[in-house]
């Protein structure tokens, strides 16, 4: 017999109104705890998905959907751009490296990137990290097949027999349609799935697969450019009066100087602009940060509102607890012990509550973390442990003291004989 | 333990204001192992009388010596520990702790005074013969059963003084002889003093030292 003994049993005796309070306070702790954990990874990962480069150039309109579309392979391509100002940008001493991509078709769902052999080879995908091949090699691209494929009449048929058909698989692109180094596919017109979707002519040989990487590059299928321009039923370069065109522009500049002054260069063209991908992402969680805030202040408002109803149960049973009060206090329990017993009451409830919260916010955060891994190929776990946690805990510690300080005090100054005798 | 009283005095005040004086006692001493019954007509105090012995009340004037403790002065602190370490209660409505079993009760009274000590709280749940129902609870004994719990849980710390406050009052008369029976002989093997309240002539007769509070009052 021990006075935690003596509390679980005082808890027990009133299970509904001990589980309804601390599910309120679970509640609110599990929104905390998943939004924590979500955001710090998720904030991680899209921070270093944008490494290796610091510039993108795209259609003029949303900054926002070109990031999202160029670096996260989500949303729909913002819309298309000269070829030639790749070429331009290649040249730009502003420029280490530029690499052409186009977008637009997919497979199974995954979408498909076309772009040069560079993007693979020579950007760094993590810190200090580059693409690595789990099998095969990398697609083979020529510079010059792609300035043939564009330059070409809009009436000129390439095909297989001109150029090859290759494509470099993401990991988990790759585990999802069992793609492997040797498979072929045909690939899907647009990036939707289901009735009403044209299936290609081509057919792409997987020359390799990639390891995984943590990032949305796993879930992207990368194809030879030039043989994206290549396909059946796409619009030519010089088709519908225009030049020829691609989806954007990846650039490593040769410092933060030159990209922002790329930026202010692109700013003055009427048919591109220049995002620097890091500054979009700071600003999406920016905005993320405010709901963020605002969920976490409504949470802390439900965990508070938990406490108060916890203050209300135990307050409302003083009066039927003054006879066994009483019976503690001719046993010989003091004062202190009875305010002692009444304080771990509430702190327990507050602690069942917060621990039971801390692990549905880990389940919250792993579902959540599963649908950004399918959906975004973010790498999210819901089992990483954030520090405030424990500042979480430590928090509702508080709380229960000074929820429980109130009917503590009044179970402290209650009369044994009145207790006993309450006739 | 000897227990002293001298010049006790304790006063309520009634809802409409008034005072009323519950005890007036002068001098009295009851001597170690002594088993007494404490009588009285109603409203003449006894409750009040148990409770200040017991410490649960405190007096407006006197004081109780128990042994050779002044519990009158002891801080109310020290009073609870002495209560708990000491002395034994029987209460008439048995106060028994709802939530827990036959043996949990009495585990609950020894944490407040010599420490818990589970062999010997089933020892005493076996010598008032509750061997068999040790992991029941109150709603799910009789009430002589719950008086036995009440009984054993006041042996729990061993104490020197027994004060049972009308222990056969909610007992048909077969249960309340076999209880004060128990109570007498839980009491005297130890050489423990029992000190019981109630108005119940047969349970009077039982005893040979009478104490009648009316006419002691001064």
């Amino acid at each position: 017999m021990s006075l935690f003994r003596i509390v679980f049993k005082n808890l027990r005796q009133r299970t509904l109104s001990s589980a309804l309070t601390s599910l309120s306070i679970a509640l609110g702790v599990a929104v905390v705890v998943a939004i924590l954990t979500v955001k710090e990874q998720s904030q991680a990962a899209f921070a270093q998905s944008a490494f290796g480069y610091d510039l993108i150039v795209g259609a003029k309109g949303s900054e926002l959907q070109l990031v999202l579309n160029t670096v996260y392979h989500l949303e729909k391509s913002p819309g298309n751009i000269p070829y030639g100002l790749y070429k331009e940008l290649a040249a730009d001493k502003r420029v280490k490296m530029a690499v052409p991509v186009a977008v637009g078709d997919s497979y199974h769902g995954f979408r498909l990137v076309g772009t040069s052999d560079r993007f693979l080879k020579e950007f760094e995908v993590l810190p200090g990290r580059s693409f690595e091949l789990s099998a095969g090699r990398v697609f083979d691209f020529s510079e010059d097949r792609l300035d043939h494929v564009m330059n070409a009449p809009p009436d000129h048929d390439h095909g297989a027999h001109e150029m090859p058909f290759e494509a470099v698989v993401g990991s988990a692109a790759a585990a999802a349609t069992g793609l492997g180094a040797g498979s072929t596919f045909v690939a899907s017109h647009g990036i939707d799935e289901g009735p009403g979707v044209t299936a290609h002519e081509e057919k792409w040989t997987v020359t390799g697969v990639l390891r995984p990487t943590g990032t949305p590059n796993d879930r992207a299928i990368f194809i030879n450019l030039e043989s994206f321009f290549a396909i059946k039923g796409h619009p030519k370069p010089g088709q519908e009066g225009r030049g020829p065109e691609i989806s954007a522009i990846i650039v490593k500049s040769k410092g933060n100087l030159a990209a922002r002054d790329l930026v202010y260069t692109l700013g003055r063209r009427t048919d591109a602009m220049g995002v620097l991908p890091g500054a979009v992402v700071g600003r999406l969680f920016e905005w993320f940060g405010n709901v963020n805030a605002l969920l976490i202040a409504v949470s802390i408002l439900v965990i508070v509102v938990g406490g108060v109803s916890i203050l209300v149960s135990i307050y409302n049973s003083m009066s039927e607890r003054r006879r066994p009060i009483a019976i503690l206090r001719a046993l010989g329990a003091r004062r202190s012990t009875i305010l002692a017993i009444i304080l771990m009451e509430a702190t327990t409830l507050c602690l069942i509550g917060g621990l039971s919260g801390v692990v549905g916010g880990h389940v919250l955060a792993e579902a959540a973390g599963r649908v950004l891994r399918s959906q975004a190929g973010l790498s999210i776990t819901g089992w990483a442990f954030h520090p405030l946690e424990g500042a979480v805990i430590g928090s509702l510690l508080i709380l229960g003291i000074l929820v429980g300080l109130l009917p503590a005090l009044k179970a402290y100054r209650s009369d044994i004989s009145k207790g006993l005798n309450p006739s | 333990m000897i227990i002293r009283v001298e010049d006790l005095r304790k006063t309520f005040r009634a809802p409409d204001g008034s005072a009323h004086e519950v005890l007036r006692i002068g001098r009295l001493e009851i001597p170690d192992g002594a088993q007494w019954v404490i009588t009285g007509q109603s409203g003449s105090g006894k409750t009040t009388f148990l409770n200040v012995l017991g410490g649960i009340v405190s007096p407006d004037a006197g004081r109780v010596v128990i042994g050779d403790t002044d519990v009158t002065v002891l801080p109310e602190a020290k009073r609870d520990r002495f209560r708990a370490r000491h002395l034994g209660y029987v209460f008439q409505t048995f106060n028994l702790l709802d939530g827990f079993d036959a043996l949990e009760n009495v585990l609950v009274a020894m944490l407040f005074g010599g420490g818990v000590d589970r062999d010997r709280a089933n020892r005493l749940l076996d010598r008032v013969g509750l061997s068999d129902r040790k992991g029941y609870r109150p709603s799910e004994l009789s009430v002589g059963q719950q008086q036995r719990v009440a009984i054993a849980r006041a042996l729990a710390n061993d104490p020197q003084v027994i004060l049972a406050d009308e222990p056969t009052g909610n007992v048909d008369p077969t249960t309340g002889e076999t209880i004060i029976a128990l109570l007498k002989e839980v009491c005297a093997e130890k050489n423990r003093t029992l000190i019981l309240v109630t108005h119940q002539p047969q349970v009077v007769a039982s005893f040979p030292d009478v104490m009648d509070l009316s006419k002691l009052q001064n």
